[in-house]
């Protein structure tokens, strides 16, 4: 079904350099921020996220390239 | 390509690896400081893009790393997807121009893997024009990324 809307300037502009940047037409981008808008709360929720490891075990610090690299391509 | 942003003020952002796998593990030294930038974001504000997830499968579960933590492959996977379950945490598709932006950051005095791992995370971010959120400084060197380095 085709309809006509009025939408702010600015809000356009915005949904065409976003749906580009998806690499999407303006009107999927469209359809899938209206989806979006009604489909009613996605079921997520604020939680404790999930975790690894113990108070025991050796303090992990942030990763040195060489460890990167020796997990990533070791 | 020369790199711009413009999203002043937006509040989402691409993690780095190094942060979330400083959330996830609760002997990481930074583990307080991720938790607390967890923390204060609010709903679909953490982007998780296809990159940070397979890296943070392969870091769970390397023993070198986690030790006698280490994760099997299919568990760290399940972490990821337990992750993307907050409403914090949303999945950043990767936009086409970061493939062309890639090149244009692949500047570097030392060539290892782990630089060009960054070097794709910034094309990333740049061409998502969002915020990237890491513990690792190096990313500076790349001029003109919306950064911010936790401490």
């Amino acid at each position: 079904m085709r309809t006509t809307i009025e939408l702010p300037d600015e809000l356009l502009t915005q949904a065409k350099s976003k749906a580009a940047l998806a690499g999407v037409s303006l009107r999927q981008f469209f359809v899938e921020a209206i989806e979006l808008k009604l489909t009613p709360a996605s079921g997520k929720t604020r939680r404790t996220p999930p975790s690894v490891g113990g108070p025991n075990a050796p303090r992990l610090g942030v990763l040195t390239a060489e460890q990167l690299d020796e997990a990533f391509f070791g | 390509m020369k790199p711009s942003l413009d999203n002043a003020g937006a509040k989402a952002c691409l993690a780095d690896v190094n942060v979330l796998l400083a959330l996830l593990v609760s002997h990481h030294e930074h583990h307080k400081v991720a938790f607390k930038w967890f923390d204060r974001l609010g709903a679909g504000e953490a982007g998780l893009c296809r990159w940070v997830q397979l890296a943070l499968v392969r870091l769970l579960g390397n023993r070198h790393i986690m030790g006698q933590y280490a994760t099997s492959a299919l568990e760290a996977w399940a972490l990821t997807e337990e992750l993307q379950q907050d409403e914090r945490v949303y999945f950043l598709a990767e936009p086409a121009s970061a493939h062309t932006i890639f090149p244009s950051l692949l500047h570097y005095s030392v060539p290892t893997a782990k630089l060009v791992g960054d070097a794709w995370l910034a094309a990333h971010a740049f061409a998502a024009r969002t915020r990237l959120v890491t513990l690792d400084s190096g990313f500076r060197q790349f001029k003109g990324l919306d950064l911010t380095v936790l401490k």
